[in-house]
């Protein structure tokens, strides 16, 4: 889609560059870099496809004529997925009515999946759904901190950069989500 | 799954956690897509036929325009220390944005050590001393002070936050606060301490100079903001009506 350097991948940095400068193509290759992450964290808000469908499409295009405000030296992945993640509230609140879709863990992996990673293997479906429904039932602060940390792998830098918070403030709001998750997990679904 | 597990462990069964996420779409060419339908309507002139007029006659057309604009923006802008008030038709006809809650500042402190951070005094309202308080860091001018308080008997929730009462305060003119409302008639001119205030009651959309940019919120509460003394501007946020919350103003020191 893009130049490429000796066969290299451009670096974020590079593309951003680029696309400061109205590269369309090289902005397409950060949003395809960044597409999945960006949806599934729309996703994680929205809890409809349609509407993170939107929310990262238009999130990616405002991001690209916002890209004169975004700072030389900063990562690409934090700043779109704060900017995702405004869009995605907004959309949550004006669906605020429409019935949402749990967060179900994965299928059963058939004979010919590959096999799931150790940790993923020691935890039994049953808990998944546990923990998972343990998740839903926190406050939407509780839940993002620790589903950006933990869903979608992002750093502590990361999320802070994504929540828009300052990064000794994902460490204590982290430390109490957790405390709050594991106080609901001592608690039945229906209690 | 042990009824009481470490906290440890909780953060592994989270790691391994797998989420069924829904297939992510494509994207990339609809996004590209758009932002070159873009382009190509930037570059195309609004009325074809001014694409022949002569520069000197687009010059003086766009500087009379101008001149025009200035005149329109300086009769619907209102400020008040760091707080200015904009009319903007159609303001809050667009998406709606998250409302304005204090938490997204960073990690709440005591009021007292939010003062001293931002290094100037404000003058709290007559109500309980507030349960939490921020400090905003501008890109450009002093520090701003965020002070909030829980919901209670005497500070209905303000709809959409978790709050009862949110108090901001900015020392100087450096604009770090702009509303934007819909409507002249959404604004009106009070009286605090014997200098001017405004009240705005109805929805308006509220832009935040921090230090990482601009952050834009919707405002569902009532808005009175005041002049106080030593050059520190307020701009209080409540549910309660007009009354009140001038009593609120008015019984700071």
């Amino acid at each position: 889609m893009t130049d490429r350097v000796e066969g290299r991948p451009l670096e974020d940095v590079e593309l951003v560059e680029r696309a400061r400068g109205g590269d369309i193509a090289a902005y397409g290759e950060l949003v395809d870099r960044y597409r999945e992450v960006a949806f599934r964290t729309a996703w994680l808000i929205t809890r409809s496809s349609g509407d993170a469908e939107d929310a990262a499409q238009d999130a990616f295009v405002k991001a690209f004529y916002a890209l004169a405000r975004f700072r030389r030296g900063e990562a690409f992945r934090p700043w779109i997925l704060r900017i995702v993640s405004n869009e995605a509230r907004n959309r949550r609140r004006s669906a605020a009515r429409r019935e949402r879709l749990a967060l179900r863990a994965e299928r059963e992996r058939g004979p010919g999946d590959a096999a799931p990673s150790p940790e993923a293997a020691t935890l039994a479906r049953e808990d998944r759904e546990r923990l998972l429904g343990a998740l839903e039932r926190l406050s939407e602060r509780d839940r993002s901190v620790i589903a950006y940390r933990y869903l979608l792998e992002l750093s502590e830098a990361e999320t802070a950069e994504a929540l828009g918070v300052r990064p000794g403030t994902v460490k204590s709001r982290l430390s109490r989500a957790l405390e709050r998750l594991r106080a609901t997990l001592e608690v039945p679904a229906d209690g | 799954m042990d009824d009481r597990m470490s906290i440890e462990r909780l953060e592994a069964a989270l790691g391994a956690l797998g989420v069924a996420y829904p297939e992510t779409p494509p994207m990339v060419s609809a996004v590209t897509a758009r932002l070159a339908s873009q382009r190509a309507a930037d570059r195309r002139p609004a009325f074809p036929r001014a694409a022949l007029w002569n520069r000197r006659r687009v010059v003086v057309l766009v500087a009379a325009g101008l001149l025009a604009a200035l005149a329109i923006a300086a009769a619907a802008r209102y400020a008040i220390g760091a707080f200015e008030v904009r009319v903007q038709p159609g303001v809050t006809s667009g998406p709606s944005t998250p409302p304005f809650e204090p938490d997204v500042l960073g990690e709440p402190m005591t009021p007292d050590a939010a003062v001293a951070l931002a290094g100037f005094d404000a003058r709290l309202p007559a109500a309980p001393p507030p349960d939490e308080a921020y400090v905003i860091d501008s890109q450009f001018g002093d520090p701003g002070l965020v002070f909030a308080w829980r919901p209670s008997a005497s500070l209905p929730v303000i709809e959409g936050t978790e709050w009862g009462l949110v108090l901001v305060a900015a020392q100087g003119d450096t604009e770090l606060v702009v509303k934007a409302i819909d409507r002249f008639e959404d604004l009106q001119e009070l009286v605090v301490h014997g200098r001017r205030a405004f009240w705005i009651s109805a929805p308006h959309v509220l832009m935040l100079e921090t230090e990482r940019g601009v952050e834009t919120y919707a405002v569902g509460g009532n808005v009175l903001i005041w002049q106080g003394d030593g050059g520190v501007a307020y701009r209080l946020e409540t549910a309660l009506g007009r009354a009140e919350a001038l009593a609120l103003a008015e019984g700071a020191p």
